[in-house]
Parts: C-alpha cells; sequence; structure tokens
C-alpha cells in the first residue's frame, strides 16, 4: 500500500518534470565481480557528455537529464579496479538500468585507475567530507593492526591525545560529541581494550563516510562529528573464507551466497596481551576482548521488486580481570541488532527503513577489593525511514524520520564518594527534510533542517537544526564551498576528559537540570585542481558550542549535580594536498587550530588542543604485490597541568586509631592552573612494507610494519606523584599475516 | 622506484638517530598550607597539624630532608559560642628518630555526647596573616538495632553474625569491626591481646586471605563464619598447646560514624585503579585557604555473647566476663 502511494506521488512528480522533454536517467549498482560486493563511491562516467555520477555508499548510482534515444559510451572506474567501457541506450521518459560489475585488478597493476574522477559531482555539497576507502586503511602502518577510528587521526582537523588511545576529537569537539554508525546503528562504546583499538573490525567494512563537521540533516544528537560504516554483504558469488592473525588478535570472515542474497560472518579474538604493554608503559594488561558479527541479504523480486533486506548482528564483549580478588574486574559489552529494508522504485526514488537496538552494557564488579560497584546501561531502539528522490533536473529531495528511545542507567560513587545512581527513560521524534539543488553544472546546495519534535531532555522541546551546504564552481578547476547549521546533543558521557585512559565511560541522557547541548558550525573552503593529479584543498572553520556537558568535578555529595554546563568554542583552518605521480601516492595536511572551553567561568585549552598539526603520507607501488608506506606525524605539544610542589597530606588509614599528630602522612603534589603549560612538540615516523601474493586459490597479504622508526621519545604524561614522565609508543615493528580462501 | 628512492633514504638516515627533548612538568612554586585536625567524641585530648608546602630538585617529594611543619600558627576551635586555643608542642617522630613530630593540641575538649548536628569551627592564624578556616557539624548517634543484630556468635538463627544499626547521617561512612579479647601464656608469662574478626575470606593462589570491614555508607556488617573460624584458628597458629589461650566470652562491637567531610576525603584519598590514567587530581579539603581536612567522629560501642561451646570447640579456655 506504501508503495502505491508512493508510486502515485512520484509519478506525478516524474510526470510534472519530464512531460514534453526526451530525457532519460540511467540508474544501477556497480559492484566487485569477483565477490558481488557494492563499490561505493565508484564513478560512472558518459563520454558523449562529458558528465557522469559517483555511487552511493551502497554502489548505487543515477545519472539524471540524458537526452533519450542516443547511445553512450559509459565508462564505469573504481580505484582498484579495471576501467570498464560499457554502451548504453537512453529510452525517453524512463530509467535504464545498467548493473556493472567491475574486475580487481591484479596484484602487478601499476597506474592509479582515475578516469572520469576529476569531471564527477563538481556541485557536490561535501565540504566537511572524508571518504575513506577500506585500501587506504589497509596501506596505513598499523600499530598492531589495521584500525578505522586510529585511521582518523591523519584527517586534517583530528586530534587525538596520544598513541595509546584510539579515542578522537574533531574541531574541538568533545570525543562524545562524536557519532559512530555501523549500518546506521549507533555504537555506544566503539573501543576495545580500554580504548587502544575500534571494535569495528576492517575486514568487515565495504565503505566509510567521515563528517568531520557541518554535517547534513539526517543525522542527529550529535555536534561534532559522523563515522558512518557499511559493512560487506557477503560474497554473493561463492563461498569464501579469511584468517588473519596480528602480535594481538587472530580473526576470520566467512562469508558466501544464499538463495536471493549472500551472508557473512566475522570474528576477532584477542590472542596475546604481551604486544598491548608497549602501550601501557610496561604494565601488563589483563584484557581479554573479542567481538563478531553477522549479516544476511535477501531479494526476492517475487515478494518486492526491487527490494532488498538486511539482517545484521554486531556483539562485542571486554573483560578485564585481574585474578586478584582483592582487585576489581570491568565488563564492557555492546549488542547491537538490526534490520533494513532497501528499496529503489520505479521511479528515482529510493527508501531505506530501519530498524534496530544498541545496548552498552559497562560494569565494574569490586570483587573484595575496596572499589565501589559501578554500573551503566544504555538501550537505544531506533525506527528510521529515509526518502530521496532524483528529480531529472538532478535536484534531490531528502526526508524522513526517527525514532529513537533511550533508557540509560547509571550507578556509580566518583572519586569523592558521591553517589550517582540515575534512571532515566526518554524518546525523541524527529523529522527532516534537506533540498539539494544540483540541477546548475557549477552550483549546488543542500538546504534543510531537522526538526525535533519531542526531545529526550525535558529542556529541549520543539528544535529546529537548520542546516546549509553549498557548492559554487568559479572555474573548472576551483570550486567555493561553505556550509552552516545547528546541531544538538541530548546524551554525554560522565566521563573525566582528564582520563585519558578510563575504564568506565558511563552515558546518559542529559539530566533535565541541564539544557541540552547546542552547537553552531560553520565552515567554508575551497578545492582547487592544481593539475588532475594534484588537487590542493582548504577547509576553515568556527564551531561554537553551548551547554556542554562537562563533569562536575567538585560533586561531593550525592545530590550534588553530575554534571555541569560549560561552553566551548573552536576555530582553525586545514590545508590538505593530495597528489599522484606515476605510482607515488602523496597525502600531505597542515591544520592550525585553537580550542577553549569554558566551565564555571574558568576559560581553559581542552587537553587535545594543539595549535598545528602536520601529516605526511607516502604510499609507492613497488610492482609485483609490493607496496611501501611511509607516514610521518607532527603536532605541536599538547597542554598539562603543571606540578606546582609537594605537601605532606594526611592519610587516615585506621579510623579507630586516627591522629593527625602521628605518622600517616604521604607526600602530595599540588598542582597549577588546569592545562597551563604544554607538552613537548609531537613527531613520529612510521614505515610499512607490504605484500600480495596470489595462489590459485589461495591469496596471501604479508604485512611488516615499523611504529616510531626513529624512537622518537613522545611525552604522553607524566606521573603526578613521580614525576616520571611516561612515554608514547617506542620503536615498535609489528607484523599481520592475511590469508584467503 | 628511482623517484622513492629519496624519501626511502631519508627514511633510512632518520634511523641512524633517536631524539629526546628536555621537558619539566614543573611550574612555578608556591607557598602553600594544609591543616588537619579530626575531632574525636572518645578522648579528651585533640589534635591538629598544620604544614607547609615545599619543593625539591627533581620529581621526587621523598628527596626531601626539612620539617615541612608550620610552627608558631595560632589555631583556635570554636564551638558552642567557646573558643579553645590549641598548643603547640613536639614528639619524637618513630619512623624518623633525627627528627621531630610538631603538632598543636587541646587536652581538654570534646564534643558533648548528647549532642548532634552542633557546629564546630576551626581557624588557623599564620605569621604572614594568612588564615585557613574550616568548619563541621558533629555526627549523631549511632543506634544499633536490637532486633536484627546477632546477639551471640555463632549467631542462632542466621548463618551469619549480623551488626545492624540506624543513623541519621546519611551521607556518612561508618566503620564496624568486631574484636575478641584473649589470653595467651608462653613460657609462664601471660599476656593479653586482642584479635578482629574478617567478615569474609577469599582465597589468592590457594592462600586464605581474611577480608575486613572498610570505611562505607553501608549499615550493615555480616561475618560468615568461616571467616570467624580463621580468625579464632589463626590466635594459636603453630601452637599444638591450645590450653594456652584462654578467649573473652565477649566480643566487643565498635561501629564509627565518621563525619561527611571527613568521608569525603577519606573516599578522594583512595587510590584509582591502576590502569586508569588521570591528568589532573580532586585533591577534596573542607578547609578554605589551603588543603587538609577538619572533621569530626564518634564512636559506639556494644557487647555481643561468644558462645562458650564455639570457644571451646577450637580447644581454647573460656575466660567468662558476662
Amino acid at each position: 500500500m506504501i508503495q502505491i502511494i508512493l508510486y502515485l506521488l512520484f509519478s506525478l512528480f516524474i510526470f510534472t518534470n519530464s512531460f514534453g522533454q526526451e530525457i532519460g536517467r540511467l540508474r544501477g549498482f556497480v559492484t566487485n565481480s569477483a565477490n558481488g560486493e557494492a563499490l561505493p563511491f565508484s564513478n560512472v562516467y558518459l563520454e558523449e557528455l562529458g558528465s557522469g555520477s559517483s555511487a552511493n555508499e551502497r554502489g548505487l548510482y543515477l545519472i539524471n537529464h540524458i537526452p533519450a534515444g542516443k547511445t553512450y559510451t559509459v565508462k564505469i572506474s573504481y580505484v582498484g579496479f579495471l576501467t570498464k567501457t560499457v554502451e548504453v541506450v537512453i529510452s525517453p521518459n524512463k530509467i535504464t538500468e545498467l548493473n556493472v560489475e567491475l574486475v580487481p585488478a591484479g596484484v602487478e597493476i601499476q597506474t592509479i585507475e582515475k578516469i572520469g574522477e576529476k569531471t564527477i559531482d563538481r556541485n557536490e555539497t561535501d565540504i566537511g567530507l572524508e571518504r575513506i576507502s577500506v585500501k587506504s586503511l589497509q596501506s596505513l602502518p598499523k600499530s598492531v593492526e589495521t584500525d578505522v577510528l586510529r585511521s582518523l587521526q591523519y584527517v586534517a582537523g583530528v586530534r587525538t591525545t596520544g598513541d595509546v588511545t584510539a579515542q578522537y576529537y574533531v574541531r574541538g569537539g568533545t570525543s562524545d560529541q562524536n557519532l559512530v554508525l555501523l549500518n546506521g546503528i549507533t555504537i555506544y562504546n566503539p573501543f576495545h581494550a580500554l580504548g587502544l583499538f575500534s571494535v569495528v573490525d576492517p575486514e568487515m567494512i565495504n565503505s566509510v563516510e567521515f563528517y568531520k563537521g557541518g554535517h547534513s540533516a539526517e543525522f542527529g544528537n550529535r555536534i561534532s562529528s559522523v563515522l558512518s560504516v557499511i559493512s560487506k554483504d557477503g560474497n554473493k558469488n561463492k563461498l569464501s573464507a579469511t584468517a588473519s592473525a596480528s602480535f594481538l588478535t587472530g580473526k576470520f570472515l566467512f562469508e558466501g551466497p544464499i538463495p536471493n542474497g549472500s551472508f557473512m560472518l566475522t570474528g576477532r579474538k584477542s590472542l596475546s596481551n604481551d604486544v598491548l604493554k608497549n602501550f601501557m608503559n610496561e604494565q601488563n594488561l589483563p584484557i581479554d576482548f573479542y567481538d563478531y558479527s553477522f549479516k544476511v541479504n535477501y531479494s526476492d523480486p517475487n515478494i518486492i521488486k526491487n527490494g532488498r533486506f538486511y539482517l545484521f548482528g554486531f556483539f562485542t564483549n571486554d573483560n578485564l580481570d585481574d585474578k586478584d580478588p582483592l582487585a576489581e574486574d570491568y565488563k564492557w559489552k555492546n549488542d547491537l541488532i538490526g534490520f533494513e529494508w532497501i528499496q529503489i522504485y520505479d521511479v528515482p526514488l529510493y527508501s531505506r527503513l530501519g530498524i534496530s537496538t544498541s545496548s552498552f552494557t559497562g560494569k565494574v564488579i569490586p570483587n573484595k577489593s575496596e572499589y565501589k560497584p559501578k554500573t551503566n546501561e544504555i538501550d537505544d531502539m531506533t525506527l528510521k525511514f529515509d526518502f530521496n528522490y532524483v528529480w531529472s533536473s538532478k535536484d534531490e529531495l531528502s526526508f524522513g524520520f526517527e525514532f529513537k528511545s533511550i533508557n540509560t542507567k547509571l550507578f556509580q560513587t566518583n572519586a569523592q564518594g558521591a553517589l550517582s545512581d540515575i534512571e532515566e527513560f526518554a524518546a525523541n521524534f524527529s523529522i527532516y527534510g534537506k533540498y539539494k539543488l544540483l540541477r546548475f553544472e557549477n552550483f549546488g546546495v543542500d538546504i534543510g533542517s531537522r526538526i525535533n519534535l519531542t526531545g529526550l531532555n525535558q529542556n529541549s522541546g520543539l528544535y529546529f537544526e537548520p542546516r546549509l551546504s553549498l557548492t559554487y564552481r568559479v572555474f573548472p578547476f576551483l570550486s567555493l564551498k561553505g556550509s552552516a547549521g545547528l546541531y544538538q546533543q541530548e546524551v554525554a558521557t560522565i566521563s573525566d576528559e582528564n582520563d585519558i585512559i578510563t575504564l568506565f565511560e558511563p552515558w546518559t541522557i542529559l539530566p533535565d537540570y541541564l539544557e541540552p547541548t547546542r552547537a553552531f558550525h560553520i565552515s567554508y573552503g575551497a578545492d582547487w585542481y592544481v593539475t588532475e593529479d594534484f588537487l590542493f584543498k582548504y577547509e576553515g572553520y568556527y564551531k561554537e558550542t553551548k551547554n556542554l556537558a562537562a563533569v562536575n568535578e567538585n560533586k561531593i555529595y550525592d545530590y550534588d549535580p553530575d554534571l555541569l554546563n560549560g561552553d566551548g568554542w573552536s576555530y582553525g583552518s586545514e590545508f590538505t594536498i593530495n597528489h599522484v605521480w606515476d605510482r607515488l601516492r602523496t597525502n600531505l595536511s597542515y591544520t592550525l587550530s585553537w580550542t577553549y572551553k569554558e566551565v564555571e567561568d574558568w576559560i581553559y585549552y581542552p587537553n587535545y588542543d594543539s595549535r598545528h598539526t602536520v601529516n605526511i603520507g607516502c604510499n609507492y607501488n613497488l610492482g609485483a604485490g609490493w607496496s611501501a608506506n611511509i607516514l610521518w606525524t607532527y603536532n605541536t605539544g599538547l597542554p598539562f597541568t603543571p606540578i606546582l610542589g609537594y605537601y605532606n597530606k594526611y592519610y587516615p588509614n585506621n579510623f579507630f586509631e586516627v591522629n593527625p599528630g602521628q605518622h600517616s602522612y604521604q607526600s602530595y603534589t599540588v598542582v597549577g592552573d588546569i592545562n597551563s603549560k604544554r607538552l613537548t612538540d609531537y613527531h613520529r615516523l612510521d614505515f610499512t612494507l607490504a605484500k600480495k601474493i596470489d595462489f590459485d586459490i589461495i591469496k596471501i597479504e604479508l604485512d611488516a610494519s615499523i611504529i616510531n622508526v626513529y624512537d622518537r621519545k613522545n611525552v604522553f604524561y607524566y606521573e603526578r606523584d613521580t614525576g616520571e614522565i611516561v612515554y608514547m609508543l617506542p620503536l615498535l615493528p609489528t607484523a599481520s599475516i592475511k590469508v584467503s580462501l | 622506484m628511482k623517484k622513492a628512492l629519496p624519501i626511502f633514504s631519508a627514511m633510512l638516515l632518520s634511523l641512524l638517530f633517536s631524539c629526546e627533548e628536555s621537558f619539566s612538568p614543573k611550574g612555578e612554586f608556591e607557598d602553600d598550607y594544609a591543616l588537619n585536625c579530626i575531632i574525636r567524641y572518645d578522648t579528651l585530648f585533640q589534635i591538629a597539624s598544620l604544614l607547609s608546602s615545599f619543593d625539591v630538585d627533581g620529581y621526587d617529594p621523598s628527596m626531601n630532608k626539612e620539617n615541612s611543619a608550620y610552627l608558631g600558627a595560632d589555631i583556635r576551635l570554636w564551638y558552642k559560642d567557646t573558643v579553645y586555643i590549641f598548643k603547640d608542642s613536639s614528639v619524637i617522630n618513630l619512623s624518623f628518630p633525627d627528627s621531630l613530630l610538631h603538632f598543636y593540641y587541646l587536652d581538654n575538649f570534646k564534643p558533648d555526647d548528647d549532642v548532634h548536628g552542633e557546629l564546630i569551627e576551626i581557624e588557623a592564624l599564620l605569621k604572614d596573616g594568612k588564615r585557613l578556616k574550616a568548619s563541621c557539624y558533629t555526627p549523631g548517634r549511632i543506634r544499633f538495632n536490637n532486633t536484627e543484630t546477632s546477639s551471640t556468635i555463632p549467631a542462632v538463627n542466621t548463618p551469619t553474625v549480623n551488626i545492624i544499626w540506624d543513623s541519621e547521617d546519611e551521607s556518612n561512612y561508618f566503620h564496624g569491626r568486631i574484636k575478641v579479647k584473649y589470653f595467651e601464656t608462653e613460657g609462664g608469662v601471660v599476656e593479653e591481646k586482642w584479635f578482629e574478626l574478617p567478615y569474609t575470606l577469599t582465597n589468592d593462589n590457594d592462600e586464605v586471605i581474611p577480608i575486613y570491614n572498610v570505611p562505607s555508607r553501608a549499615s550493615i556488617h555480616a561475618y560468615s563464619i568461616s571467616a570467624i573460624n580463621y580468625a579464632f584458628d589463626k590466635i594459636s597458629e603453630g601452637n599444638e598447646n591450645k590450653r594456652n589461650y584462654k578467649i573473652s566470652n565477649t566480643a566487643i562491637v565498635e561501629v564509627l560514624s565518621i563525619e561527611e567531610n571527613l568521608s569525603n576525603y577519606y573516599s578522594s584519598s583512595l587510590e584509582d585503579n591502576i590502569f586508569t590514567v588521570r591528568l589532573n587530581q580532586t585533591d577534596y579539603t573542607n578547609v578554605e585557604g589551603g588543603f587538609g581536612i577538619f572533621g569530626s567522629l564518634r564512636k559506639e560501642v556494644r557487647k555481643i555473647l561468644i558462645q562458650a561451646s564455639y570457644i571451646e570447640s577450637f580447644g581454647y579456655e573460656v575466660l567468662f566476663e558476662n
């Protein structure tokens, strides 16, 4: 019934738009011939028109407004695949379907395919958007193994506080302001092992989109960034298996076809903790973790034409078991289950229905220790329906709604002994709509708004989040871009940003004594193709955040608030150069930025504020399956709170004998104003050498990396009580092997 | 390949050196002071300490050989419209016999037993005119729950020996213990001793470890019989002649009510988990103008009968006191 109504509705649109015009459309999926996986963001180019389009994250492309009745030469390209050329006749007033399978280039390929890249979607409103290919992820030096969250630190505008943690901060935002989506489902704790690694196994990834600001209206409830990861569907052609091992984990991927679809199973388990000592100042980290996932897709034209159903599950578990009965244990887990219905209609309409649950549980089990038990649970149920309609003029209308109910439970005692026992249940119902004006070849606008009809926080009420993004191509080689928008967030973690490694980072709905956190972003920039192989990008930004949720450091009594409202603002400029020269691909980025926070009338730099950041990466294809990658990273020192002196602090160890005249005193450090000094500058060079070997049915990928090649002593932090300086990763050789059948 | 050569050469050259910049986590030293005073209900002798901050070369504060006690301050206490002036004194520091422990004291003060929530204030006036001030309220009395609290060891109707109490001070920590008096005869010499009962046992690499109560907000302590057995066994461990031990049939139950500020101070003094790396610290104090703690605590005591047959089951003699 819904289909019929939508069909009638949009038949009207198409009729209105196309009456009297002899035009047609070209639509289809671009997939990998080897396994049927979608090739996201691949390019489809019509030679005769000198224009084309890029596929979306699911490999679906649509080219509009093609003069009909003619035969066109279509070139389809994707990095790492052989370009395919197809002749196609475009019929008037209808959609011509063209699904294309691209053949992977062999390991001998010497050049990088780039056909059509320059001219396609030059009016795309994509400021702040980074598309990260799995190939580029895998070519990065690995501190132990490939990690999608760690790879973000090489993106201009993204900061971490060290080699040890994969926690990231985008354009001055806090880490809990980053939305991480896996197949559209929120992951609340995307880290294994105290934040050292991401839970998302790169083997399961098909596409990664990262919005570092100015994200459009379909994304809500985070004010800083969005990382959207789409997993593979599973091999549609044959059963296949991949196993790999590193110094840290062993993992497998099993995939294959089923009638009218395919499936994928993945699993990963920690094997050894020895390598983690390098991250933990030679301290043994008795942690054990695993994750596993499944995904099944099904499409039967006899049930619904052009409809595809997905069922997805993703489960992670971390245990820190100290074996000492007098020490506490820690447990974390994420459980994600989602159902998706992707529908392509006979008109150029695309819809996605998603129903999902995402739960996170974190526990501190005191055993016989003096620690207090802590528990955090978050249960998120989401129903989301998105529509995207494309007019023949190329303009697009996207709209949808999202219903999200969240239940959070938090029970913990803070360092001062104050208890937090919070249970919140609330629901957010929001709608969004946006119009992408893409009809002009040199000009594109994405304008829309998210409208929160009900909020998780009582103070939210009806709230509009208008968003605008535009692109103007001044010259064929130069595009100017800009975006602005309002953003709202109603959940936050109660964890201190000064805990650079933390075992318990609980989520809660912002309590009603706080206002919801709201931010204003403005960004502007330019893309300049100096040559076809040389892209220079500039992006500047200003971000202002009101009612930032800051942990109340002075919560002394149970009734004191856990969180306080603060403010924050940040601004900066990001310069990026991407250059391809024969077999050498070079990426260079420089970021100049400032970040400030104000909590209780005190203005300070948060501990991830760095003035200058430089990343230089070079990837060289040596041929015969060999490739080499070097990466140099530099940033000016991060802020820290200095030691001002010491005093002998009284420790009442035994209250039955308590007496300040006795000897229960230990030296204690007096510290200065928060983050009022700077660490030394950070720099590090990493090197990777990789080799791919193809046998008949077996593919082997060998990979060896050296982290911190010149053994730079980068300061991570200093021990407050002893002044001992703790350094980040030393010179660290690592290796991994992957075998695919 | 030729084009990449310079890059890889530069990388190899960089292997030849390792670089480390000098870094000091220190800022400019500032004079700070810590005032500590805990008013007890079970003594007339109340003690305060006043210490000044210090700096050392390097980062190891134990290298400080100077006595950081601050002498010559005027410390006063206000309670119920009466001002009490602390005197100062010194004793030999038992940990460092070459040095003295300096402290301030009152030798005839304790809060009234029957008054709850009374304000006590303290102020230290330093020689340069700097003042450190703090206040606290006296904790209320603990009332044992006579119905639910076990009357004997072992308990008659419950598997554990339970000590349960009520208090109006919900923000306070409490610390309870059960101690037992006994006499040990060794070489004809009789010596009075005490032992404390653990509330439970745990195992670490096949070694049994007794666990004792620590301060918490809980108002119930439950002692397992296996933990009590362990403590009774332990006093004569290695001595076959059990008749050398005479155990009192009256155990003493003590419960402390730890005033709110002192509870917070204690709680914030517990160490973080070793894996947590916290760059800043929260040093709880209720002393205005400095560091330290001003708090109070009171103790309630009751007796609990130890069944004679239970004492005798270990081979010990029974000292009947009740």
